[in-house]
């Protein structure tokens, strides 16, 4: 049974992990800048209204800066892909903005947008852009050559050609990148909060640390990891509704 | 009448701002129905010159006719069939819908006359299998799939470059046959890449023996065994013969010898 073990046993891991935090807590042998598991949600389940109400903001955006860099990243490959003379120049400028470091050119956003929704959905849909991107345009060159061959044998159109072969083979390759970048919007929207905003997790979290209110700081944390998974699983879900042959699923990874 | 006419086709290569020739200037010629087998070392231009006659590859010299139009004609109006040696079918698709898909790609325009794809299952003996994925099929069962994808449109030509090179030696025994037997009902004209003496032998009414660097025909044996063909032929005379001229041609005189060179 691999599969079971595989969810199993880092599962165990984990709940282990939890378990030593809290006894070593209780014990007394951690600093105070650890908190007790069960503090941390007992305090999460008093403060749920306040929470619901920094993390709405920060879901908003990750949402929706994840679904505009998917669509932005659908529509660079597909360019790329049909006007490939395009791709060195597309690629060399995608690898310096991504090896930006994200909280560098964050304040250039803020003085050119403001602390405005738009400048944190920017943030995180560059954050997630390039990995959708690279992923996508690696599947839909990564039909066999015999399978070109093929469709040049039986006199396909560009366009048939890109909708039956193409399409089909890139689709594994989508989920790859969106696994990556699911994680990343949420990083992108904490950012984003980071430099400056009213509402929102990271918002929650900066002030915590700065009041040195341990509950409500490691609570922060404990719900960016949660969003963050539920993220990751939420595009594991959809990848194995929409790819039915289980040989195809995970390509690359 | 030539259904498939080659004439001073050959295929050149730059390499480092090297011409290479990877294929003298060839001749061969087909009538229809007939079944033609090419067979040579690695590196002899043989599926090199499959892929020209199919119009993947453009000939850097040298004419092409197959029924009486250029290739470019032939593979837009779909009168060319091709089975690779990887079975290339989509993994996504269950194998009726692999082998629909060249209706699919044609559109409305799709010709009448041709089988329809349940019978092509049936044909190549894969009833039953029809909402199989390929990814649940033997090795060999795809490649039946493929044919039967290549027979769909009815094309006037088909080519198999070395089909069943994948296969083990009984699997590919039985698919020797049964593409007979199919090819029997079809009467289309074919062209076999293989590495195969005996399936080259087995298959074909005329083989072409190929030489390399640079490839070239060497040797054309007309095989007089008589169709249809069953396994029990291979132990005739003809056979014998037929066996006997290809590997003289393939080897010349250092037969027996450890020389590739």
């Amino acid at each position: 049974m691999p599969d079971v073990r595989r969810v199993v046993l880092p599962a165990s891991v984990f709940a282990l992990a939890i378990l030593a935090f809290e006894l070593a807590a209780r014990a007394g042998l951690t600093p105070v800048t650890i908190a007790a598991p069960s503090a941390v949600l007992a305090g999460m389940a008093s403060h749920g209204g306040l929470l619901w109400y920094h993390l709405e903001p920060t879901l908003l955006v990750a949402v929706t800066g994840f679904l505009l860099a998917i669509l932005l990243a659908l529509a660079l490959a597909a360019l790329v892909y049909v006007v490939k003379p395009l791709e060195t120049t597309v690629m060399t400028i995608g690898t310096v903005i991504d090896s930006i470091p994200m909280i560098a050119i964050a304040p250039v956003l803020v003085i050119w947008m403001g602390l405005s929704l738009p400048m944190r959905l920017t943030i995180t849909t560059i954050i997630c852009l390039f990995p959708i991107f690279i992923s996508v345009l690696q599947g839909l060159k990564s039909p066999p050559s015999t399978a070109n061959e093929l469709f040049t044998n039986l006199a396909a159109s560009p366009l048939q050609r890109f909708r039956l072969l193409a399409i089909p083979y890139a689709l594994p390759y989508l989920f790859v990148g969106l696994k990556i970048a699911a994680p990343l919007a949420i990083l992108g929207a904490l950012i984003a909060e980071w430099t400056g905003a009213e509402r929102g997790l990271g918002v929650y979290m900066l002030n915590a640390m700065f009041g040195l209110r341990v509950i409500e700081l490691w609570s922060g944390v404990f719900l960016a990891c949660a969003v963050s998974a539920s993220a990751y699983m939420l595009v594991c879900l959809f990848e194995l509704l929409s790819i039915t042959d289980s040989g195809r699923r995970g390509v690359g990874s | 009448m030539e259904q498939l006419t080659v004439r001073g086709v050959c295929k050149r290569f730059e390499i480092d701002g090297r011409s290479v020739e990877v294929l003298s200037p060839t001749d061969l010629t087909l009538k229809a129905g007939e079944f033609g087998a090419l067979i040579g070392p690695s590196g002899c231009g043989k599926s090199t010159l499959l892929r020209m006659i199919a119009d993947i590859l453009p000939p850097s010299d040298g004419t092409i006719l197959i029924g009486g139009h250029e290739p470019a004609r032939a593979r837009r109006e779909h009168e060319i069939g091709f089975v690779f040696q990887d079975p290339t079918l989509l993994p996504w698709r269950s194998v009726l819908d692999n082998v629909r898909l060249p209706l699919e790609l044609v559109g409305n325009s799709a010709r009448l006359s041709g089988s329809t794809p349940q019978e092509l299952i049936d044909l190549v003996g894969l009833s039953g299998f029809e909402h199989a994925r390929p990814g649940q099929l033997s090795g060999g069962m795809q490649q039946r799939a493929a044919i039967a994808r290549a027979l769909i449109l009815s094309p006037q030509l088909l080519l198999l470059d070395e089909p069943f090179g994948a296969l083990d030696e009984i699997t590919r025994y039985r698919m020797n046959m049964e593409l007979l037997r199919i090819r029997a009902e079809t009467r289309t004209t074919s062209l076999m890449v293989t590495h195969s003496i005996q399936e080259a032998v087995f298959m074909a009414d005329r083989i072409f023996v190929l030489a390399a660097r640079p490839g070239r025909i060497v040797d054309v044996v007309e095989v007089e065994v008589e169709r249809p063909r069953k396994l029990s032929v291979m132990n005739s005379p003809e056979f014998a013969a037929a066996v006997d001229r290809v590997r003289t041609s393939l080897f010349g005189d250092a037969l027996g010898m450890l020389d590739d060179a």
